[in-house]
């Protein structure tokens, strides 16, 4: 997995800003963000240098996704 | 934008195994796994979700200028238009400071006239960039570079590491009421009957809270600065560009250009796909990270032989000999260490007490850029090509602007503007020269485009447009949305990676290759783009991101057939030469009647390589075959 966990979010949202990709959105139930794109993830670590409680975890390692899945 | 030290990049002669250049079975199986999982799916789906146009909510901006993205160049437009008094919204689909290229960039190398030679960086660039280069907007980099670092240096810069500029860059803005309207996906700009363009469209793509709302934007002139792209390959962090400005600009007419033309980053063969490994050392340097000397006449940061790679060994680059050798393509040749780390020193030491370096509070901790001293560390793995295929030279490619202002105004598209990476300006030509001209390139760029952009939005009316001018856009950007049974984002991206990322496809150019290539390509623009379903907001986004990725690989398909020579980081097995005589010019790519269509455009005669210099003194780099052809075709230059 590229981006694998979010842990200890506080709710700031700087992740989801800082994500060129729209990888991660903020869940408006919990308040806090969610991991919801991952295909999407190109490791560039963003979110982690922003987040200012180092509640993610990434890996380098990305297997590839199914190009679709059923709706 | 700014390449990592050389020594990272995809080592062409690093003496490894000539057969397969040392990536394993395993390697390759990863590399080309992309191809196993395209065709392993499915790929029509029932949209489960569709919403109509006419339903969604609209938010509406209203500008004099309106600038789009937030890199070097839509920073410095936005705030050069605001300051000769216009009223200037920033548009983006990231979020300030972080968006694009730009918060990867360490270093600049600005001219600094006390110490530099004007003639020898021209002279070095020309032969670098294989004359095929802009040479005003050469002397206009010299002129304003050393402006430009003034400026990052007086808005503090220079006191953090290039992700951090976020905060400064939002701060610089709103302190010049440049109001900010980000993760917006711009998709099409909108014109008068005459063509003059008065606005945009576009759409917020993050649905977690509220649905995905259509965006108006009217304003009296639009700047691109959409920076460059590519097709999301692995392994290089530029996946939010995918040409949404050229794409934008050739839709109302522009004309595009340099689109056969490469920049060429490799990446590592153990995780591949982690951008963020290849660019560590970038995000380690706080400060102003200068480059020294003048660029390498013959190094070149980025050589048609780094996309070769391990494919093309001995065959371009394979001559040019002595120091700077281009096929290490390292500043002063020689591996780490060694030649190289010795001429690093004595350009330190040249430069150190004579220019902006010795500042007593300015900070360059040399010590925690790795690859530039001794302790470095390299990314797991061995260099390996290709993540950046679909990527243009910097400012080499995209919308095209020639006059004699240098105004950065699309020709042909009244109220269009263009800048840095989105920019055809050809500052650098066929081929990266080294490393520093990116960012500040694009700064000097956005703000030459934001006042002339500001010039012309004080002295024009108000553009009348109609609304259903309007719908029209939102409906073509909304279509994705609404169409109910069809191909998801995802599988047209992959099937365009599988198609456009072979290196006999883009680098290894071939007619009939190329033909093959175009017929799938046209393909899907043609029957699977108007069928692309979108899910989500999300899925619209990369509905349009696809669009915009398969028209720029249209783009470069058919630019490749058009030059027939080869030059810089173009280079097709039938011509593997240059033509001076019929190809010192530049290849412009338009809309007409529905097509596209080439054509050229020649560059002023004095700005090509002089008469009296013989052909391996112009073009010191030898393509594989070349000299074989010109042996065998002697009249090939006086055709």
């Amino acid at each position: 997995m590229p981006i694998k966990r979010i842990h200890g979010c506080i709710g700031c949202e700087n992740c989801v800003k800082a994500c060129p990709t729209d990888v991660i959105r903020m869940n408006p139930e919990t308040g806090q963000a969610t991991i919801a794109y991952v295909d999407e993830c190109q490791i560039c670590n963003f979110c982690l240098l922003s987040c200012p409680v180092d509640a993610i975890t990434i890996t380098p390692d990305k297997p590839l996704e199914p190009s679709v899945s059923w709706g | 934008m700014t390449d990592k030290p050389s020594d990272d990049k995809l080592a062409a002669d690093s003496g490894q195994d000539s057969s397969t250049g040392g990536i394993t079975r395993r390697d390759l199986l990863y590399l080309g796994g992309l191809t196993a999982g395209a065709l392993a799916v499915p790929t029509v789906l029932k949209n489960l979700n569709p919403t109509s146009a006419t339903t969604a909510q609209r938010d509406r901006y209203d500008a004099d200028v309106l600038v789009v993205g937030s890199g070097f160049a839509g920073v410095f437009a936005a705030v050069e238009a605001a300051k000769m008094g216009q009223r200037v919204v920033l548009v983006d689909k990231g979020t300030v400071g972080w968006s694009g290229m730009t918060p990867w960039a360490s270093d600049s190398r600005p001219f600094d006239p006390e110490l530099y030679d004007r003639k020898e960086w021209l002279d070095n660039l020309s032969t670098a960039t294989e004359w095929l280069y802009n040479r005003p907007w050469i002397e206009r980099f010299m002129d304003e570079s050393m402006d430009i670092f003034w400026t990052l240096r007086g808005w503090g810069t220079h006191d953090c590491r290039p992700f951090e500029r976020s905060t400064v860059f939002r701060r610089v803005l709103l302190e010049n009421n440049v109001e900010l309207v980000e993760r917006v996906m711009l998709t099409r700009l909108v014109q008068d009957d005459s063509g003059r363009v008065g606005g945009a469209v576009g759409f917020t793509f993050d649905d977690s809270s509220e649905p995905s709302k259509a965006v108006v934007f009217n304003a009296k002139a639009v700047i691109l600065a959409t920076g460059a792209g590519s097709y999301k390959a692995p392994g290089f962090p530029i996946w939010s560009l995918t040409f949404d400005g050229d794409a934008m600009a050739y839709d109302a007419g522009a004309y595009i250009t340099g689109k056969e033309f490469h920049d060429t980053h490799g990446t590592r063969s153990t995780y591949p796909a982690a951008s963020y490994n290849n660019w560590t050392w970038a995000q380690a340097v706080r400060g102003a990270y200068i480059m020294v000397g003048p660029p390498n006449p013959q190094a070149g940061g980025l050589t048609l032989q780094r996309a070769l790679g391990v494919h093309a060994r001995g065959g371009v680059n394979a001559r040019g000999g002595g120091q700077g050798a281009p096929g290490a393509g390292r500043p002063g040749g020689g591996g780490p260490g060694g030649a190289r780390a010795e001429s690093i020193a004595k350009n330190r030491a040249m430069y150190e007490g004579r220019g902006f370096l010795k500042l007593p509070d300015l900070t360059i901790d040399w010590g925690d850029v790795p690859g530039q001293d001794d302790g470095h560390e390299p990314p797991p793995g061995h260099a390996v090509g290709g993540a950046t295929f679909g990527m243009g030279v910097h400012k080499g490619e995209g919308v095209f602007s020639h006059n004699d202002d240098y105004s950065c105004q699309a020709d042909g598209v009244e109220g269009l503007y263009a800048a840095g990476d989105a920019l055809g300006s050809m500052m650098v030509g066929t081929a990266y020269p080294g490393r520093g001209f990116s960012s500040y390139g694009s700064a000097i760029q956005g703000r030459r485009a934001g006042r002339f952009a500001a010039e012309y939005a004080s002295n024009v009316a108000e553009p009348q447009i109609s609304s259903s001018a309007f719908d029209a856009k939102i409906a073509e950007t909304w279509a994705p949305r609404e169409v109910e049974r069809g191909y998801t984002p995802a599988w047209v991206i992959r099937t365009l990676q599988n198609t456009m990322s072979p290196i006999h496809v883009l680098y290894i150019k071939s007619q009939r290759r190329l033909d093959g290539a175009l017929a799938s390509i046209e393909y899907l623009r043609e029957h699977v783009v108007p069928k692309m379903i979108a899910r989500d907001g999300h899925e619209l986004r990369i509905a349009h991101e696809a669009a915009n990725m398969l028209l720029n690989a249209e783009m470069k398909l058919r630019a490749g057939m058009y030059r027939k020579e080869s030059r810089g980081t173009h280079f097709i097995e039938e011509y593997p030469a240059r033509d001076d005589r019929n190809w010192l010019c530049w290849v412009l790519q338009r809309k007409e009647n529905g097509r596209m269509v080439e054509s050229k455009y020649p560059l002023p005669a004095d700005w090509g390589p002089p008469q009296s210099l013989a052909y391996r003194e112009r073009y010191p780099r030898v393509f594989p075959g070349e000299d074989k052809f010109l042996r065998d075709n002697p009249d090939w230059m006086e055709t």
